[in-house]
């Protein structure tokens, strides 16, 4: 066990150096200057690329770049006023990180639920429903959703605020759901077809039996066991959250990450771009090493296969 | 074949009393038990037969001829190009659609959301927008539909790009196994740990968003799974004994790839690449929407999403059809992709 979460922390390693180093390397090349207003003369500009360093060798700007990293800092802003990129960051985190949480609390919640009701009566209703949030879940995009039901719920009916509001928890009702549905989409299906396999199989025959009544069977030991491969998919579902949540929370004006990361790209602000790659990057890399490793101790089949649940 | 209702071994002594004419033949009608055989299939053949039983699949199949059809005469049914801004402006911005017959019915009638004609209200009653007109005056019916031909082109291309990049780069892993497998796999890992987003945003700030970039950008993480899964058929197939007596005969690798391999690892790959076209426009038209989207007048769906989602409240038409085509678009290449799935391997359905 000790080896193989050594050999996952080393792949992390190397994959954040190989993301900073591509990221910094791209964004070397990147066309478009910071400092494209138009009132700036030629000379302030020339100062202004002397300030910033942006006339340095590469290589010498890689290597402040790194030396950075590990002081914790990404730079700061072309655009706004100079700050720094890291506590930009920070300030942004909090509401991402809350409406995130909530999409996956509720989203994976009932998915689960309607993944049960579906394997139990199957062809019913429910199913039916299932398949179609399924398709749905991947078909129409976040942003297809987010901004149909601010133009109904928010503009149309007024019923729910327009805009996200820190202090008010109704206003994050919209982007939560907005950002919920891949994430029941995903898990439904998921725990259905799982949960069907099981029903399917000899143990749960044994329970039942052994004269165990149907929902001790259900419960004590289908569901129990459908759950655990439903962890293996927080990994892709992070992705989806991260995604998502750059276009629900420009929709609803949420002040967090993917705003940022949105309002950066417009404005060719390279070290905000680059920043907020690398905490993604990171997001969904500590994900993925915590579900392996939690995988790896529910599932020990996992560990002797090397750790690579993909095959 | 006969012999079970014919002969009589009795073994009693009045066997011989036995008159051979009182014995019929029974169920035999001729041409004996090879009439219950069914005819013989190739795959495909089956594979189309399921295809054709799936209603689902049928259907959406139907709908995307019927979008693609549309996407190719429908720009002809305008007056107006896409990129055309139809002067004078003042008259002919943003107008609410207006289509000839149902009209009559109250939908397409011209009026905007406070219920005013505004096709009367500014002089031009003659005229129809089937989907209204954006905010620089130019015709959307146009531009969406446009917008479509864009949208299954990038798919296509992206799907294209990836099917050679992803199918080359497992096969070979695959098929030569070892340590060259082992270093091409960990590099895949690596690279698949970074979230697509990231990768595809710094890919499309370095090369200005064209139709080309846009489908590369789709396929540099996309190939990773195309990968896998070539390098997991490839895999299972290697070993397999028909395999092992061609190389046996002296099969040369070449050989062995086209006329073993690729027969036997294609259904996984037409499967896999199915599911690629409408992730690929998905992930074009969500970048659209953040800001990377083609650069004017060329207009994708998400584009058309993107222009129509800052005058929502306003004009709500301007997003809604764009959204709705593609909203179909992608429903419809999902439940296809879900059918051949199904199709191509029944195991693989979802009990």
């Amino acid at each position: 066990m000790k080896k193989y979460i050594l050999v996952r922390l080393l792949y992390m390693v190397i994959a954040i150096a190989l993301i900073v180093s591509i990221t910094f390397l791209l964004l070397q090349f990147m066309p478009g200057s910071p400092f494209n207003d138009l009132q700036l003369t030629p000379e302030q500009r020339v100062l202004l690329d002397e300030k910033y360093g942006l006339n340095d060798p590469i290589p010498v700007k890689y290597a402040r770049y790194v030396s950075n990293l590990f002081h914790g800092e990404l730079g700061t802003s072309f655009i706004f006023n100079n700050q720094d990129v890291s506590d930009m960051i920070a300030a942004r985190m909090s509401s991402s990180v809350r409406v995130g949480l909530q999409a996956l609390v509720c989203g994976s919640v009932i998915g689960v639920l309607l993944g049960i009701v579906a394997a139990l009566k199957r062809n019913s209703f429910w199913d039916h429903l299932t398949t179609i949030i399924a398709v749905i879940g991947v078909s129409i995009p976040a942003f297809v959703i987010g901004s149909l039901m601010q133009y109904y719920f928010g503009v149309k009916m007024a019923i729910l605020p327009v805009i996200y509001d820190k202090g008010n928890a109704v206003s994050t009702i919209m982007p939560t759901i907005a950002l919920a549905f891949s994430v029941i989409a995903t898990t439904a299906k998921y725990m259905r077809n799982e949960l069907v396999d099981i029903i399917n199989s000899d143990y749960i025959l044994f329970a039942r039996s052994k004269g165990l009544t149907g929902s001790e069977v259900i419960i004590k030991h289908a569901v129990r066991n459908a759950l655990i491969p439903v962890v293996t998919i927080l990994g892709p579902m992070t992705i989806s959250l991260i995604t998502g949540s750059t276009v629900v929370e420009r929709i609803f004006s949420v002040p967090g990450l993917g705003n940022l990361l949105v309002t950066s790209i417009q404005n060719n602000d390279y070290f905000v771009i680059l920043g907020e790659g690398l905490v993604f990057s990171l997001m969904f890399l500590s994900v993925v090493l915590v579900v392996d490793i939690l995988y790896g101790l529910i599932d020990p089949r996992i560990r002797l296969a090397g750790g690579n649940h993909n095959e | 074949m006969n012999d079970m209702t014919t002969s009589v071994p009795n073994g009693s002594s009045s066997c011989d009393t036995l008159d051979p004419s009182k014995f019929v033949f029974v169920h035999n009608d001729g041409d004996g038990l090879n009439r219950m055989e069914r005819p013989s299939f190739t795959f495909w053949k089956d594979v189309k037969i399921r295809l054709m039983k799936n209603k689902m699949a049928m259907a959406s199949l139907v709908v995307l001829i019927l979008l693609a059809f549309t996407a190719v005469i429908a720009p002809f049914c305008s007056p107006h190009q896409y990129y055309e801004q139809i002067e004078p402006m003042r008259t002919y911005i943003k107008l609410p659609p207006r289509i000839p017959v149902l009209e009559n019915f109250g939908i397409f009638d011209g009026t905007d959301s406070a219920g005013v004609d505004v096709y009367a209200e500014r002089g031009i009653e003659d005229e129809y927008f089937f989907f209204g007109t954006d905010n620089l005056a130019r015709d959307q019916w146009s531009r969406t539909w446009y917008g479509v031909r864009i949208s299954i082109y990038i798919g296509l291309l992206a799907a294209a790009i990836n099917l050679f990049i992803g199918v080359t780069y497992g096969g070979i892993a695959g098929y030569y196994g070892g340590q060259i497998d082992n270093l091409m796999m960990r590099f895949t890992e690596i690279l698949g740990s970074i979230p697509d987003l990231v990768v595809m945003i710094l890919f499309l700030l370095v090369f200005k968003p064209g139709i080309f970039t846009m489908s590369l950008a789709m396929v540099i993480t996309s190939w990773i799974g195309m990968a896998r899964v070539t390098r997991g058929q490839v895999l299972k197939i290697k070993n397999q004994e028909y395999v092992m007596v061609a190389r046996t005969l002296g099969a040369t690798p070449r050989q062995i790839i086209v006329k073993h391999m690729l027969p036997n690892i294609l259904p996984t790959i037409v499967v896999a690449i199915t599911f690629n076209i409408p992730n690929a426009i998905f992930y074009e038209a969500f970048l659209a929407f953040i800001g990377l989207g083609l650069p004017a007048p060329a207009a994708s769906l998400g584009v058309l999403i993107n222009d129509g989602y800052t005058s929502l409240r306003t004009y709500p038409y301007m997003m809604l059809y764009p959204t709705l085509v593609l909203s179909i678009l992608m429903l419809c290449l999902n439940l296809f992709a879900n059918g051949l799935r199904d199709a191509i391997d029944p195991t693989m359905r979802d009990k």
